[in-house]
């Protein structure tokens, strides 16, 4: 893989070593109100959403749509076809059981909503077969943690204070894995 | 960081750190595969081809070629199916269940865990699906819109309601596992030391890059999937055996089953587990990471459920005898004393007798030990489906039905055959993915191992745990003790 660099001059990368020595630098790091633009680890680090002030997500919303999606589908499954299409009389018992449509109900509810939240996630995570991703340190799938930081004015009080509070490398040259564009950098708030 | 008590036994031995972590479980996945594995894989593959062999006869010779007659319309398919069904239960119970209930333990076993249940219910589909006879028409099962009346699948059934559930229990199982490995197959990708390889993890794994958003909605994802997998599992084993509690038959017409077979289905499956770990943590050298702990612990759930089954086995003689049904009396001394008595006895044995050894904690940290006892509930639940579904049929109302049922070589073949595709399956994931969760292992890995004595370690594996407490007990004595001042540092 070529790994070409792209020269930014608007931020850097900070790679950390450890995820504790991480947290600790992003905390003083949103005090002073530098700008961080992505944070990469390579597990989820608890806690550190707080710190950035990334609020937690809405997939729960998702979720639940879906299950009421999910839910009627089941209802109009059994209804049309066991009810309205093809009415069957079984030891007189009704011809709308929603008792006995129940398991039915339950797994089309847990079918669709797995599916449907699953679906979410991977596209407003821009998550999908074949993506190629935009990686600063191949290693920080494995074992490092990578900040990328915007520079303003104040670049040099900023590095000084990556390497006070226990960066392990600061890198002026972005190196991004594989021709990708650069991604379009969103401030967190 | 939170940490836990020094006594409490660590999830991870030794000195090690995340790089190492990643290094030691890509390690399998990125070497060449070992004589063992080729092994293993040559006879996994050979025990397929008799299944395959048989497959083909059933198929091309029709059910007649099965041991099934008049009286006995289920034998070794219905046993089979529901056995592999409830093997695949530990796989969701790990992953989810005890997800929500915060057990750390189970981020080092719930990946294999989960492909387990994956294999176990490929296995299992091929049983229903094959007693249909002509299987090309299986597709009648779902309610696909058709021409002919229009004829629509009946919902009140409780063999359809299999259809939904094992479908979606698949499905969701399998979303769930490979949600859960997409940040996995990241960390093999930015290993890839070749273009090719690179290529194929970068396409199963995604695109991800570990940011913290994609981190915060994995969590959020596994959470809710997790409680949805809760009660689906439970469902699925539920609903099977519904299929033998609406029906009037002495023996199978009870109320106690659907917590019966959930029981039961755990209970097989964390021995299935443990068959399948004690093996792996050997040969892939992850003694590490799946220590003695683990395997006590989930000794501790099979003692669990297997007690739990052993009461439902009394239950069950105890309502036969409470509701004055002869009929009823008469199934259940028939299954332990009537010709199928060494059945009922194998699988009292093994599933009510033989877990309770456990108790001893010796024999619970014993890998050999447990890996015996596996094999023990493997057999006794097989049995134990055997004794339900046979010795309730063979006897029945009128005695002039009354049969016996001797299994075919086809039938013995199909079920061989489908162990050797869940070994097969099973070969290939332990070759070619990561075998535990790397990014969730990492994420307890601090909290585990910090402030453990170190003189309480025992080589590779054990732990122990007085030893431990003693040693915690001369540091505090001393002062201050080094892992809380690492918790304080930061904040």
């Amino acid at each position: 893989m070529s790994i070409i660099k792209i020269r930014r001059t608007n931020c850097i990368v900070a790679v950390f070593n450890d995820d504790e020595v991480l947290m600790g630098a992003l905390r003083k790091s949103r005090e002073k109100g530098y700008g961080i633009i992505e944070v990469f680890t390579p597990f989820p680090v608890h806690g550190i959403e707080r710190v950035l002030g990334v609020k937690r997500s809405n997939l729960g919303v998702a979720a639940f749509a879906f299950g009421c999606i999910g839910l009627l589908f089941g209802l109009s499954l059994t209804g049309y076809t066991n009810t309205f299409d093809w009415p069957m009389n079984i030891g007189g018992k009704p011809i709308w059981p929603l008792l006995s449509f129940m398991p039915i109900l339950f797994e089309c509810t847990v079918l669709i909503t797995a599916l449907g939240m699953v679906a979410t996630y991977l596209c407003i995570s821009r998550l999908a077969p074949g993506v190629i991703p935009v990686i600063y340190e191949p290693r920080s799938t494995a074992d490092k943690f990578v900040v990328l930081l915007e520079i303003d004015s104040r670049a040099d009080e900023i590095r000084n204070n990556m390497k006070a509070w226990g960066v392990e490398e600061l890198r002026d040259d972005v190196h991004v894995d594989h021709n990708m564009p650069f991604p379009i950098p969103f401030k967190l708030k | 960081m939170s940490h836990e008590a020094a006594i409490r036994e660590p999830l991870i031995f030794g000195e090690t750190n995340y790089s190492v972590i990643t290094d030691e479980i890509c390690a399998p996945a990125e070497a060449k595969p070992t004589k063992h594995w080729y092994i293993g894989f040559t006879i996994a593959m050979l025990t397929l081809c008799i299944g395959i062999v048989s497959f083909y006869y059933e198929v091309t010779h029709g059910i007649g070629s099965w041991g099934l007659n008049k009286t006995i319309g289920w034998g070794f398919d219905i046993t089979n199916f529901v056995w592999w069904i409830g093997i695949g239960h530990a796989g969701t119970l790990i992953s989810a269940i005890l997800l929500l209930f915060r057990q750390d333990w189970r981020n080092s076993i719930n990946r294999s865990a989960e492909a387990m249940t994956l294999f176990a219910v490929v296995c299992a589909g091929q049983f229903p699906i094959f007693h249909m006879g002509r299987v090309w028409n299986a597709f009648f099962t779902l309610p696909l819109p058709n021409d002919y009346g229009p004829l629509w699948p009946n919902f009140n059934s409780a063999l359809l309601w299999d259809v939904f559930a094992i479908s979606t229990y698949f499905t969701v199982s399998i979303v769930f596992w490979y949600t859960g490995i997409i940040p996995d197959l990241a960390t093999l990708r930015d290993r890839a030391k070749s273009k090719t390889r690179w290529h194929i993890f970068n396409f199963f794994s995604f695109g991800w890059t570990g940011s913290i958003r994609q981190w915060n909605r994995f969590e959020l994802v596994s959470l809710i999937l997790a409680g949805l997998a809760t009660p689906l599992v439970l469902s699925v084993h539920t609903i099977v055996s519904f299929d033998f509690a609406t029906s009037v038959l002495p023996g199978w017409h009870t109320t106690i089953f659907p917590p019966y077979f959930v029981a039961g289905a755990i209970f097989s499956g964390f021995a299935m587990v443990l068959t399948l770990l004690i093996i792996a943590r050997k040969v892939m050298r992850l003694e590490k990471y799946i220590t003695i702990g683990h395997l006590e612990a989930m000794s501790k759930i099979i003692t669990l459920t297997g007690t739990m089954v052993g009461i439902a086995y009394g239950t069950e003689f105890f309502m036969a005898w409470y509701s004055g049904y002869s009929y009823e009396q008469f199934t259940f001394i028939n299954r332990a004393f009537g010709p199928y008595w060494w059945s009922y006895w194998i699988m009292i044995s093994c599933n009510v007798v033989s877990p309770q050894l456990f108790w001893v904690r010796k024999f619970r940290r014993s890998p050999i030990f447990i890996f015996i006892m596996s094999i023990f509930v493997n057999i006794g639940m097989w049995f134990e489906r055997f004794v339900i579904i046979v010795t309730s049929l063979h006897r029945d109302f009128l005695p002039s039905s009354w049969a016996m049922y001797v299994p075919t070589w086809v039938e013995f073949g199909m079920f061989v055959g489908t162990i050797g595709l869940f070994f097969v399956l099973f070969f290939l994931f332990a070759k070619y993915l990561p075998v535990i969760a790397i990014a969730e292992v990492k994420m307890i890995y601090k909290k585990t191992t910090h402030g453990k004595p170190a003189g309480a370690y025992h080589g590779e594996q054990d732990y122990d745990q007085d030893k431990a407490y003693e040693l915690a007990a001369a540091a505090h004595g001393h002062g201050h003790d080094e892992h809380e001042t690492v918790g304080e540092h930061h904040h």
